[in-house]
């Protein structure tokens, strides 16, 4: 456990320091691995589906505001989308309008969720989405997560209608929208894991605001735990597809995962290293200042405890002192 | 010479406002009246899209049955509904933006006020050199 600490702290001491670089480099990574998402889920079109667009793209992301990753991701999937038939296309525009809207207009530091869930979905990681979103977001959470399953499912029915377009006549097929709205609203699956989500998002979020020793990992704990019942009765109750063994494993993985990002939580909320510039009349000031966290040595004190003489044990301590 | 006293306060100063203050700057501009009657507005013209958008999406997806009941509809009863809903939706919604953007306003105001105080405190660190400046220049005469 000390050698975790000890590495836990030396990342936070070298994220701080060299915040500069790393900060657009984990933005540029997880909008990779967003259009690498929509990629994988769509996949029509070759421009937007080819690796130096996407490297472009996340290089973009890299230097801009979480906003406008959302934005960007949203256009890609719609450029997806209009590849393969133009009414998908109007349906994901107006969802995406929708979202907005209702939504992300008034909790827009929300917006991660939505770009990130499809992923989870995609690594087979759905379940730990709701445990994250407790810890992280709060019930803020509950209506972005639902947006981000809506998208995954509203994929992976464009993907049956793109299939279906290429085997049947075109005046044998049912029209874009009708298919995917029936599917959408119809879909139990889609309604059990949006419920449940909101369901987890909340219980996570309040056991974890609680004040008791270690509350924070009896959050995960209880939204694991709640998460693999909720889904198990729910199955049940609506008649839904969800895999039984896939909801046990899948919470099982969530709480270890969520135990993990509680324990480098602390690296992301490190206090950050900050450049500033300004000036006055007589100089400018190019400050780096450096938050005292960083600055102070890792220290360890060493005491021996042994039955010794009171000599031994002055000395001990002395050097203890200078060390 | 430096005075490493101005420069700890131009920096926090600067900090903030490079950080979390950009965001509480931005509603420093308004009263807080103002601010939140503002966000209002455009969550008005937001809900009036959401409106737009869903009227749209009913008629385009019921075509058929629109047109074939279009002679025995009753438009005065359809057009009240249309009215009630969009009322119900924008009030209800702008309840939401007004509870919202009161309670931003209010958590962003103290920051704000201890922003102030650095920038006065600054505005005093310069009165005081310009005096000392126009001292010397007189002694010099």
């Amino acid at each position: 456990m000390a050698t975790l600490l000890t590495i836990r702290e030396e990342i936070k001491n070298f994220c701080s320091k060299y915040d500069r670089f790393i900060t657009p480099l984990v933005k540029f990574i997880l909008a990779l691995a967003m259009f690498w998402s929509i990629v994988h889920l769509t996949g029509y079109n070759d421009t937007f589906g080819s690796g130096m667009v996407i490297f472009l793209l996340s290089l973009v992301c890299a230097f801009m505001t979480e906003g406008i990753t959302l934005a960007l991701g949203g256009f890609v999937g719609f450029m997806h989308f209009f590849s393969a038939s133009k009414e998908i296309a109007v349906v994901y525009l107006i969802l995406f309008v929708l979202m907005y809207c209702i939504y992300i207009r008034f909790f827009p530091k929300t917006a991660w969720l939505i770009m990130f869930t499809p992923l989870f979905f995609i690594l087979k990681l759905q379940y730990f989405v709701p445990v994250l979103a407790g810890m992280l977001v709060g019930p803020a959470g509950m209506i972005s997560a639902a947006f981000g399953c809506i998208f995954y499912y509203f994929a992976n029915y464009a993907a049956q209608y793109v299939e279906m377009m290429g085997t049947y006549a075109e005046e044998d097929l049912i029209e874009g929208y009708r298919f995917m709205f029936q599917h959408l609203v119809e879909d139990k699956n889609l309604m059990l894991t949006m419920v449940v989500f909101a369901v987890i998002i909340v219980a996570t979020n309040i056991v974890y605001k609680l004040s008791f020793e270690f509350s924070w990992y009896a959050a995960i704990i209880v939204g694991g735990l709640f998460e693999s019942i909720l889904f198990l009765i729910g199955n049940f109750v609506l008649e839904a597809s969800v895999s039984v063994g896939g909801v046990l494993l899948g919470s099982i993985v969530a709480i270890l995962l969520g135990v993990v990002v509680q324990f480098f939580k602390t690296v992301v909320d490190y206090s950050r290293v900050e450049n500033t510039q300004f000036e006055d009349d007589e100089y400018y000031y190019y400050v780096k200042a450096v938050p005292k966290v960083v600055m102070g040595k890792q220290q360890k004190n060493i005491r021996k405890i042994s039955e010794v003489t009171p000599a031994v044990t002055e000395e001990e301590d002395v050097d203890g002192a200078t060390r | 010479m430096v005075n490493e006293e101005k420069v700890i306060l131009m920096t926090r100063l600067a900090i903030y406002e490079q950080s979390t203050g950009k965001e509480d700057l931005e509603k420093g501009k308004y009263f807080k009246s103002d601010y939140v009657k503002y966000n209002c507005l455009k969550t008005l013209v937001s809900t009036t899209v959401l409106f737009a958008v869903l009227v749209f999406c009913y008629i385009y997806y019921n075509i058929g049955t629109i047109i074939e009941s279009l002679a025995d509809m009753d438009y005065m009863k359809i057009a009240y509904r249309l009215v009630a809903i969009y009322g119900i939706s924008c009030v209800a919604f702008m309840l939401v933006a007004w509870v919202l953007y009161s309670y931003r306003y209010s958590k962003a105001k103290p920051n704000l006020i201890k922003y102030n105080q650095n920038l006065k405190k600054l505005i005093e660190f310069y009165e005081k050199e310009d005096k000392s400046k126009a001292k010397k220049k007189r002694r010099n005469r």
